[in-house]
């Protein structure tokens, strides 16, 4: 055992020191064999055991100590010049391995000269076939591969039966197969291989056996050796099925099983390619479960020559032998790749299709296998489902065919349906979008750029798709119609709140916001509108100015439309606040600004609160002076006031509205307030000019500038303007003579301020008049104008009474008496004319005149101035003759005012009887003189 | 739309203001018309008068009224009158002295109201009642007046005054001169010794015989 150890060490040393005599720079190449060259100048690396160095040297040093004493037993001191050959050997290959010497060793000579001396002295030393196999060591180590060959066939021949003849046969074998000679090496390494597979040179046997058929271009010879080797090293012993992972053997067998692979796949190479594996493999049974490799390592081998449809076939060869496989998506892959190396387009396309095909994960390979046990086929499919999505999508981007868009987008869904969760899905998804919304599929398109917007983590394109699915929104709205487009349309708006909501940093997130609210606002969902305008102005970063106007006036006129007109305003007001001064819609928001105001008021005036109302029509000057309704609402806040009986506000915005407007249609009216207002303000002065000039405003209402004149001479009267009190109603009375009962009125009414001037003649006659406007009245006399008549005719009457008492009767009385009873009969006929109205208390009146009228006659008689000349006698006579004269205007002054006391016992008992009454008791004392006893106070308490 | 309600409603505030203007004249007319209201029929039965005692303090106080009235400080007094009636309404004098200074001043409605309700004080005041009655005369109210006469002539059947009262009205007014004529002759019983009362009671009795037949003459002397 100690031996074979040795041995392997020397072989390990000899084939270091052919490889470095070799070829010295290859120790610095990559360890991977690049040809076959290389693969021959491999070696098995047997490693040598460790020793101790100083022991060695020290141990050596005793051996030769031991032999200088020749006293020594014979078996004893043969022990001992082994011992020291082989530490000598082992020095000397220390000593090269440290300073890599390519000289003859002095070490190495020594222990030839020590084992021939050996030899020679012992021939039958019993171990002298371990001697042999030393010397054979230190010929090899010593450069002398002739000598070496020769003492191992030594062994073989005299030595037959020693158990190292495997390894001494390798040993032969290695020789020759240096010498080149590999007919001989590989019946060598077949006589080391007979020892079977336990024996410790028989990986290393097939080897270099298959080297050996390699090298005689016994190739297809070669294969089995070589395939023994992958088994010897892949095939678990305990479980055959099962094949071992290259990684997980050791360094030198794995490197072995490599080198295995590599020379196989040149092999078939230099047959048929994969045909020759597949034929070569069904062959074998059973077939190797690593055949993968074989196929890998040859489509390998294709793609170093860049022979890549080869390399590709070999790929594909297994898939098809094996597509469920473990290993075969792999292969797949790697046939993809050659493919992509040899720049064929359409075979990348199409393997990566086939890919798709066998290992999407609805496939047969996935039943039973978990995805996250195999993260590269799950990778590569991934990347086949977007290559081939990329591919179409570019596709369609040239052609500009819409299938061809939807071709793409189909593989998108794919990959989307497949890896939902990867951290590609969201930019996928945006392709996905790009796709349906090129192939004109825009709700789709929609639908895709949202998922991609909203159902992934936050990344930086998901505010390009929330911006990209409210374009898609767009052109399927434009597409769409009728009720569809409508409905869709909402669905749009919904979007574009969501995008300004979720991506308020996106440069067009306040214009969408801002066009959200426009939309809500013209489909008239008018609370939705406000809340959107309202979002528009919280936007963050704060949206530009014309879009806060914007949304300040959907804010306005939503409000105005729902009747929350104090809203309105405010929402105008800000409106307008942002429209520069020239802008023309300055003058539009102004004048809804008023009408919200405008309607505030008109609000709270129906409310009942009229002062409320005031104010709010009189704002309307204040928040829009230059608006087109402000002189309706101050017209109306006047209005409003002189319903609240607020006469003093009311007369100043009338009046201030007259000056305002003074061409405004409703000046009129404005004069008919004016003139109602000064009336109840009591300034009737200022009332009576407002009335007179309705009155004298031929566009207003007959009947209303009758009333209003009238009003007017009322007015002045109550003001004391008597000149123009007169002039009024005198105009009055010219205008409208009818109707009679008015007219005779408002005679009566200058009649009696006439009287009241001093003005008896004018007074007189506007008597005169009444009278005759009654008498010819017909049908229209009424009692009252006849009273009023009556009243005049009585009034008339007092002037000829006048005359008639101004008359004194004067000597000669026949002449003053005549004049007189002239007189007299004028007066008694105008009272007669105002007793025959038959009016009571002008009857009770013209009966007392009358009555006094005789009375005074009877009376100025007896007083009437005497002839002169009388004597006392005929003074006497004419005295009596004056009495008979008198008497009978007595009796007739006594009869009327009987008549008239007898209407007190008819119920009438006015001042005109009261006084017939005085009257008779002064002319009838016992019969009427008779008084009752009155008391001007009681003293009693009573 | 609203300047339209506007010009409407001020055209209707125009109209209302010059019905109100119009409105104030039609009212003075109908004050021009005012009619009498019918009067209270007089209580029948009068109890018997209680009798008086006059307190002290009401006494000084109705002198001091009566100064004022006499004075001619007529304000002043009814002041006074009413603070008196006021005090005690058991007397009738306070309210009689309204009523006549009321009637003085011209004021008859205001002067009847006052004697009314001298006489609800207390009925039995045959002043209040004939003062009442000169009053309803002075009206024109002949009948009531007369009755008035007739009531305080019921309370206190020698109450001269009443029964001179009663004729003037009867006669002058009522036509009825044989009843006239028996008031103004209780009112001679009574002891009046007015100069003229004997003409009045001779025209009366001229007029009266005139009037009827002679056979009727002695009934109505009877």
């Amino acid at each position: 055992m100690n031996r074979g150890r040795d041995i392997t060490a020397c072989l390990s040393l000899l084939l270091v020191v052919a490889a470095l005599a070799a070829a010295p720079a290859d120790a610095q190449r990559s360890r991977k064999p690049q040809t076959i060259g290389d693969l021959e100048r491999r070696q098995i690396d047997v490693r040598p055991e460790a020793r101790v160095p100083g022991s060695a040297a020290r141990a050596m040093e005793n051996y030769r100590k031991y032999l200088e004493l020749q006293n020594a037993d014979p078996a004893t001191r043969a022990e001992a010049l082994r011992r020291l050959g082989d530490l000598n050997l082992e020095a000397g290959e220390l000593e090269r391995m440290e300073q890599e010497v390519s000289a003859i060793d002095l070490a190495g000579a020594e222990a030839i000269k020590l084992y021939t001396m050996l030899l020679k002295a012992y021939p039958n030393y019993p171990r002298n076939d371990q001697v042999l196999y030393q010397l054979a060591r230190a010929f090899e180590t010593t450069g002398q591969p002739e000598q070496a060959l020769a003492t191992l066939d030594r062994i073989v021949r005299e030595y037959p039966t020693v158990p190292q003849l495997s390894e001494v046969d390798f040993r032969r074998g290695e020789i020759l197969f240096s010498a080149k000679r590999y007919a001989e090496a590989q019946s060598a390494y077949q006589r080391s291989l007979a020892a079977g597979e336990t024996g410790p040179f028989y990986e290393q046997s097939l080897y270099k056996l298959g080297w050996s058929l390699f090298k005689q271009s016994l190739n297809e010879e070669s294969l089995g050796p070589f395939t023994d080797v992958l088994d010897a090293n892949l095939v678990d012993r305990r479980d055959p099925g099962r094949v071992l992972a290259i990684d997980s053997l050791k360094r030198a067998d794995r490197e072995l099983v490599e080198d295995t692979l590599r020379v196989l796949s040149i092999t078939f190479s230099y047959l048929d390619g994969a045909d020759s594996l597949s034929a070569f493999l069904d062959t074998r049974e059973p077939a190797p479960r690593y055949a993968y490799l074989m196929y890998a390592r040859l489509g390998d081998l294709y793609v170093e020559k860049q022979r890549y449809q080869d390399a590709a076939n070999a790929y594909r060869a297994f898939v098809a032998r094996d597509p469920n496989n473990d290993n075969a998506p792999l292969l797949a892959m790697q046939a993809i790749e050659a493919y992509r190396k040899g720049d064929f387009a359409q075979l990348v396309l199409d393997g990566k299709r086939e890919y798709i095909e066998r290992y999407n994960f609805a496939s047969a390979f996935w039943q039973g296998r978990d995805r996250a046990k195999l993260p590269q086929v799950v990778a590569e499919l991934k990347t086949n489902i977007k290559d081939v999505a990329t591919y179409y999508h570019a596709t369609a981007q040239t052609s500009k065919k819409i299938d061809d868009y939807a071709v793409a987008a189909r593989w998108y869904r794919d990959y989307l349906a497949s890896f939902p969760d990867d951290p590609d899905s969201a930019a996928t998804n945006y392709l996905l979008g790009e796709t349906l919304y090129e192939s004109r599929q825009y709700a789709d398109a929609a639908s895709e750029y949202e998922k991609t917007a909203y159902g992934y983590p936050k990344n930086e394109r998901s505010a390009a798709a929330g911006y990209a699915s409210l374009v898609a929104f767009q052109k399927e709205r434009e597409r769409l119609s009728g009720e569809a487009q409508a409905a869709w349309h909402l669905r749009q708006i919904d979007a574009g709140i969501k995008f300004a909501a979720t991506f308020p940093e996106h440069p067009d997130s306040g214009g969408v916001i801002t066009r959200a609210a426009q939309d809500v606002f013209a489909l008239q969902d008018l609370p939705r509108a406000i809340d959107v305008a309202q979002r528009v102005l919280a936007h963050q970063p704060a949206v530009d100015v014309p879009k806060q106007r914007i949304a300040w006036n959907i804010i306005g006129e939503a409000n105005f439309q729902l009747g929350v007109y104090d809203q309105a305003e405010a929402g105008y007001l800000r409106a307008r606040d942002l429209v520069p001064a020239n802008d023309p819609l300055r003058k539009d928001l102004t004048e809804r600004l008023a009408a919200s105001v405008y309607r505030q008021a008109e609000a709270k005036r129906s409310a009942g609160d009229g002062l409320a109302a005031v104010e709010d029509f009189l704002r309307v000057a204040a928040v829009a002076p230059d608006s087109g309704i402000r002189a309706t609402a101050e017209y109306d806040a006047a209005a409003q006031l002189v319903l609240l009986k607020e006469w003093g506000r009311a007369i100043t915005v009338f009046e201030n509205y007259r000056r305002s407007y003074p061409k405004d249609p409703r000046q009129p009216e404005v004069t008919r307030n004016l003139a109602v207002a000064y009336a109840e303000a009591n300034r009737p002065a200022d009332a009576a000019v407002e009335f007179e000039r309705i009155a004298e405003t031929t566009t207003e209402d007959p009947a209303l500038r009758r009333e209003a004149l009238q009003s007017a001479a009322d007015l002045f009267d109550k003001a004391g303007n008597v000149p123009k009190t007169r002039a009024t109603l005198e105009r009055f009375v010219q205008r409208y003579p009818t109707p009679v009962p008015e007219a005779i009125e408002t005679r009566q009414r200058l009649a009696d301020i006439a009287g009241r001037s001093g003005d008896a003649a004018a007074q007189l006659n506007w008597y005169r008049e009444i009278v005759k406007a009654d008498a010819a009245a017909g049908a229209a006399r009424r009692d009252r104008t006849r009273l009023l008549a009556a009243r005049a005719q009585l009034a008339l009457a007092a002037p000829p009474r006048d005359a008639f008492r101004a008359i004194r009767l004067v000597a000669p009385l026949k002449r003053s008496l005549e004049q007189k009873r002239k007189a007299l009969d004028l007066a008694l006929q105008a009272y007669r004319a105002a007793v025959d109205y038959r009016v009571a208390d002008v009857t009770t009146a013209a009966s007392f005149e009358m009555a006094e009228l005789y009375r005074v006659l009877g009376a100025d008689l007896l007083k009437s101035e005497r002839p002169k000349g009388l004597g006392a006698e005929a003074q006497e006579q004419y005295d009596l003759l004056l009495e008979e004269q008198a008497f009978p205007f007595e009796e007739q002054a006594i009869s009327l005012h009987e008549i008239n006391a007898a209407r007190a016992r008819e119920g009438l008992y006015d001042e005109w009887v009261e006084r017939s009454f005085a009257a008779l008791a002064g002319l009838k004392p016992a019969r009427y003189g008779k008084t009752e006893m009155v008391q001007d106070v009681v003293t009693s308490l009573e | 739309m609203s300047s339209r309600r506007s010009s409407e409603l001020s055209g209707r505030v125009a109209a209302v203001g010059l019905l109100v203007l119009g409105l104030g004249a039609s009212v003075a007319l109908h004050a021009e018309a005012a009619t009498d209201t019918p009067d209270a029929a007089p209580a029948v039965a009068a109890p018997p008068p209680p009798p008086r005692s006059y307190p002290a303090r009401a006494v000084a106080d109705y002198e001091r009224a009566l100064d004022l009235a006499r004075r001619g400080e007529v304000t002043e007094a009814e002041l006074e009158f009413g603070q008196l009636a006021a005090a005690y309404p058991q007397f009738a004098g306070p309210q009689i002295n309204i009523g006549l200074l009321r009637r003085k001043a011209g004021n008859l409605e205001a002067a009847e109201q006052a004697l009314r309700l001298a006489t609800e004080r207390n009925p039995n005041s045959a002043t209040a009642w004939t003062e009442l009655g000169v009053t309803l005369r002075m009206l024109g109210r002949f009948e009531p007046a007369a009755e008035a006469h007739q009531r305080a002539i019921a309370v206190d059947p020698n109450h001269a005054a009443a029964h001179r009262n009663l004729g003037v009205v009867l006669d002058l007014y009522l036509d009825r001169p044989v009843e006239a004529l028996a008031a103004f002759e209780r009112y001679r019983d009574l002891g009046a010794t007015d100069r003229q009362l004997s003409a009045w009671i001779a025209e009366l009795k001229q007029r009266v015989a005139r009037l009827q037949p002679p056979s009727a003459a002695t009934e109505e002397g009877s």
